[in-house]
């Protein structure tokens, strides 16, 4: 209590330290007056009465110093002197300062922008209470850890056998066509089991969560609407619970709203943000969609993730003896943090951008040191002169680390700004499907990491700069200052070394750059077995009792063809269910001749014409056509890869197979379309529309919309517009969306690896472009030092082209090393990318090689202006200046 | 004896009292005040001196002669015990 009192008043005091100071003075005058008064009464003379007065008094100027020191903060009041001095410092060369602050700011706004992204994919906490108590229910094997999926009984099973978790719930995902009045639209909706509010711990806004009841037997026609789909489309009615909205022509009672803010559900078919949640029960028990329930838990409070984990053990042991067959023998069913489950698709790419950024900020810390180390040579004499004025070295280490620190916390003000655009642009290019996308803020977060970031790359290139400074002796400086001698060899070859680190590590990310690029050329340039150009697609979803059969869905698609193929520039139309190339299908088992085959095909229902709308080849046999209707034998095309598979070594032409209970006749094979571009091409299975049955239709329309393909001759896009009032024409109240072209889907699916390219390839022009001011400052300091030599050797005789090779050599030199060095580490690192890479190794000798020479290149561009500079130089001025 | 004094003469009050045995740099009182005051123990304000000169005089606040009876205590605590360990013999502690 007391301490704290002095705190306070050393703290008045120092605010307030003339008043203090004034009081003193004030008090030893009149003290003074008083004694000298009665000195003279003692009988002294004046003059004498004064001065004994004084000598008692003691030494006043002392006593002033003391209680300055005592009673103010002279650690405070030093800082405040040294930041005054770093202002005037910094505000007499203002071109030094603004380099240095553009060069930090670039590198600390970049490190903002992606620290931003990573914490709020990666390691924000979810906005739930507790979050780290919510786990998902994944299998591990030998492989390594995967989601798993389960089916409806082995939720019940699980839900029984729950003892480490407080509750235990199961979801999925689903499209909905949700009407309000008459209008249509497609939303995502998320079927829970009881328990899924608990689990994540929350409450609706308005209205209730399920009840138990409402999730048994085949579910209750309930729903909870999120917060922003209540705001858009019902605007925000509190009047809302109990009402009635349609989905997929069935009528669903609101009973809650969601709080805003919920992550949406990462799913590769149906990513963004959930819009409405019904019960699991309504869709639990059908065939399909009941094989695919995700299992989140909440562990029991107090319970750590490695005890749950333990006893997963028990619970995979009793599940494997209920279900003999979902489980391989290597697997175990475990527990992984939901949060990490959320970013596990981008967390290693992110890391590794986040590591790439940071060599930047190095690379940038190890450029203003040198700039730095630069001044501390022209500012030799100052530090001299006051380490002879009785400066202690660890006050001058001080003043120079204020100077870096005030240039670095300027740098990060900037920084800041610097990140808020650079964070919106950032947004702006990220592939839609990142994870978390909105937990992304330039927040507190953000901020107290550029603080720290700056102060610590302020006491990084610093802190050397201020050991020069105040090592060494007094005198030798002094002189060495003034003369022309060559300075100190030592602090060139750590100016150096500097540089090497910096071509070094700027290697390395030009390496992981190269790499990056290589392989988007492999993958934008692979082959994904259809022609994309000049092909339209667009999705539409029919649903309730108009499309309740498949003839129903098929006639409409029939008309839409009829009406589309005569519109000018049309030079083919058709329809796909079950997945876009490119995108996602619909897995399936087959059989032959009533055997399994254990591995799953991607089965797509076509309408005819589809393989000549979409360009794909047809190899054997004949496409499928309009004769191919119900009345007709199933009949189906297969992929090379499909034949391959179901009828190895035999003519596929002719043979059946087994799917949804019925015999196929393939009558064709087509080439393999791709799913993933840098994958190779699924097993694809093409069934005529019009001969699927219809629970296998509406199944698949519960994840996939069915999309109209057109082939065009002229702009796909340009037709847009007439073939939606066609489709329109025929029944408005069909679902449109996602009008694109083919092109634009592939770009899509390369659109997470555009991102990381682009991003690894600023990172890297960006520490070329610093690598390359390095090694330019570096040699042009050299030249300035070598200056005297340069003229001796040119008087001697040395022609212009030796004093370029002269000083090419040292550039070279710096740059060799540094490519050494970095190749190293660029070895040892670009296997982080490894799997990103796809068609390139981690060590591609066209990657390593092509950036060494430029790098090469570009080191010997910025040591020839140096060079070319020292060329200029008249020996007579120099030889003069002896 | 506690009235309201100023600097010198508590600077001469104290030679008085400790027989000029305490003869310290007077200068070296000016501080001590001035933290004192700044804890509240006593305050000052100017004030014509017994010859008309200006000075500031200080007197205790309640605090500071709660801080002064604290003080004491202390003080004559401690200096009782330093005092029996002068004062002890060896037949004491038998």
């Amino acid at each position: 209590m007391r301490s704290l009192k002095r705190f306070f008043a050393r703290a008045w005091n120092f605010a307030a330290k003339r008043r203090g100071d004034e009081r003193l003075h004030e008090e030893m005058e009149s003290h003074l007056a008083l004694q000298t008064d009665e000195n003279i009464r003692a009988g002294m003379a004046p003059e004498e009465a004064r001065r004994q007065a004084r000598l008692k008094l003691g030494g006043v100027e002392t006593i002033r110093e003391q209680f300055h020191a005592e009673e103010g903060l002279p650690f405070l009041e030093t800082l405040l002197q040294d930041l005054r001095f770093a202002f005037r410092v910094l505000r007499n060369s203002p071109g030094f300062a603004s380099t240095v602050v553009i060069t930090l700011a670039l590198g600390i706004g970049a490190n903002t922008a992606v620290f931003s992204i990573v914490y709020g994919v990666v390691f924000r906490p979810l906005p739930y209470p507790h979050p780290q108590q919510i786990v998902e229910l994944t299998e591990s094997s030998p492989r390594g850890i995967d989601e798993k999926d389960v089916t409806y009984q082995e939720l019940q099973f699980l839900q029984e056998h729950s003892s480490p978790f407080q509750f235990l719930t199961g979801y999925t995902v689903q499209g909905y066509n949700l009407s309000v009045g008459n209008k249509t639209e497609r939303v995502k909706g998320q079927p829970v089991s009881t328990g899924y509010l608990h689990v994540l711990g929350i409450r609706p806004v308005l209205g209730r969560d399920f009840l138990a009841e409402e999730n048994t037997g085949t579910g209750a026609r309930v729903a909870i609407l999120s917060y922003g789909i209540w705001q858009t489309q019902m605007g925000g009615d509190r009047e809302i619970i109990g009402r009635t909205i349609t989905l997929d022509g069935e009528p669903f009672t609101v009973i809650g709203v969601m709080p805003p803010g919920l992550e949406g559900s990462v799913d590769p078919i149906l990513p963004g943000d959930t819009d409405v949640w019904t019960p699991l029960a309504l869709v639990g028990q059908t065939a399909g969609s009941g094989e695919n329930i995700e299992v989140l838990g909440r562990l029991r409070p107090g319970l750590s993730l490695a005890q749950a984990q333990a006893q997963m053990g028990s619970i995979t042991t009793a599940f494997g003896k209920s279900f003999p067959h979902e489980l391989d023998p290597t697997t175990t069913l475990s527990i992984q943090p939901y949060q990490t489950m959320l970013s596990s698709d981008v967390r290693m790419i992110l890391l590794v951008l986040f590591g790439a950024v940071g060599l930047v900020l190095l690379i940038a810390c190890a450029n203003v040191a040198n700039l730095l180390l630069g001044r501390a040579t022209a500012r030799s004499r100052e530090f001299a002169v006051r380490a002879a004025l009785g400066a202690s070295r660890m006050r001058l280490v001080r003043q120079v680390l204020t100077e870096s620190i005030l240039v670095s916390i300027m740098a990060a003000l900037l920084a800041l700004l610097l990140a808020r655009i650079g964070m919106q642009w950032l947004l702006a290019l990220s592939p839609s499907d990142l994870p978390r996308a909105s937990d992304i803020h330039l927040d507190a977060w953000a901020f107290a990491f550029t603080l720290a970031v700056a102060v610590m790359t302020g006491i990084l290139f610093g802190l050397v700069p201020a050991f020069r400074a105040s090592f060494g002796e007094i005198h030798g400086k002094l002189v060495e200052a003034t003369s022309r001698m060559s300075s100190g060899r030592k602090r060139g070859r750590f100016r150096a070394a500097l540089v090497v680190s910096e071509v070094a590590m700027s290697l390395i990310l030009l390496t992981g750059a190269a790499l990056l690029i290589e392989t988007f050329w492999h993958v934008l340039n692979s082959d994904p077995g259809f022609n994309p150009t000049h092909v339209l697609s667009m999705e539409v979803y029919l649903s309730g009792s108009r499309y309740g059969s498949t003839e129903s869905v098929s006639r409409y698609y029939d008309e839409a063809v009829q009406r589309i193929e005569p519109l000018p520039g049309v030079q083919s139309a058709s329809a796909i269910t079950a997945g876009l190339p490119l995108r996602r299908g619909a897995n399936f088992g087959l059989s032959v001749a009533g055997k399994p085959i254990s591995n799953t095909f991607e089965v797509r229902m076509v309408v005819p014409n589809y393989f000549r709308t979409m360009g794909v080849p047809l190899l054997l046999g004949r496409p499928l056509t309009i004769a191919d209707d119900d009345k007709s034998t199933s009949v189906a095309v297969i992929s090379q890869e499909a034949a391959r598979l179901l009828f190895p070594g035999q003519n596929p032409i002719g043979q059946r197979f087994q799917f949804a209970r019925l015999n196929w006749q393939v009558v064709g094979v087509v080439g393999g379309v791709k799913s993933y571009l840098d994958k190779p091409a699924e097993a694809g299975v093409y069934i005529p529309l019009a001969q699927t049955p219809y629970p296998v239709l509406d199944l698949v329309s519960v994840w996939f919309p069915e999309y109209i393909v057109v082939r065009t001759s002229t702009d796909p896009l340009a037709l847009s517009h007439s073939v939606e009032e066609q489709l329109q024409a025929i029944d408005p109240s069909v679902g449109i969306g996602h009008v694109r072209t083919m092109e634009q889907v592939r770009s899509a699916a390369v659109a997470m690896r555009q991102f990381n390219m682009t991003l690894l390839s600023i990172f890297a022009a960006l520490a070329l472009v610093l690598a390359a001011i390095g090694i330019y400052s570096v040699i042009t300091y050299s030249v300035a030092q070598r200056t005297h030599e340069i003229g001796v050797r040119m008087a001697l005789g040395a022609k212009h082209g030796d004093v370029i090779r002269l000083v090419l050599r040292q550039g070279m030199v710096l740059a060799g090393l540094g490519v050494g060095l970095g190749t190293a580490g660029a070895l040892a690192l670009t296997r982080l990318l490894e799997s990103y890479l796809y068609r390139v190794r981690p060590t591609d000798p066209i990657a390593f090689s092509s950036t060494a020479l430029l790098l090469v290149a570009v080191a010997m561009l910025a040591s020839y202006v140096p060079a070319w500079r020292a060329t200029r130089v008249d020996p007579m001025v120099v030889l003069r200046h002896e | 004896m506690l009235g309201p004094l100023h600097g010198y003469g508590i600077a001469r009050r104290i030679e008085q009292i400790s027989g000029e045995m305490l003869s310290v740099n007077q200068g070296t009182l000016y501080p001590v005040l001035l933290r004192l005051e700044q804890e509240g123990a006593i305050a000052s304000e100017w004030a014509s001196s017994e010859n008309n000169r200006r000075a500031r005089f200080y007197r205790l606040t309640r605090t500071g002669h709660k801080l002064l009876e604290a003080e004491k205590r202390d003080w004559e605590q401690g200096a009782a015990i330093i005092a029996r360990f002068f004062e002890v013999k060896t037949e004491d502690l038998a």
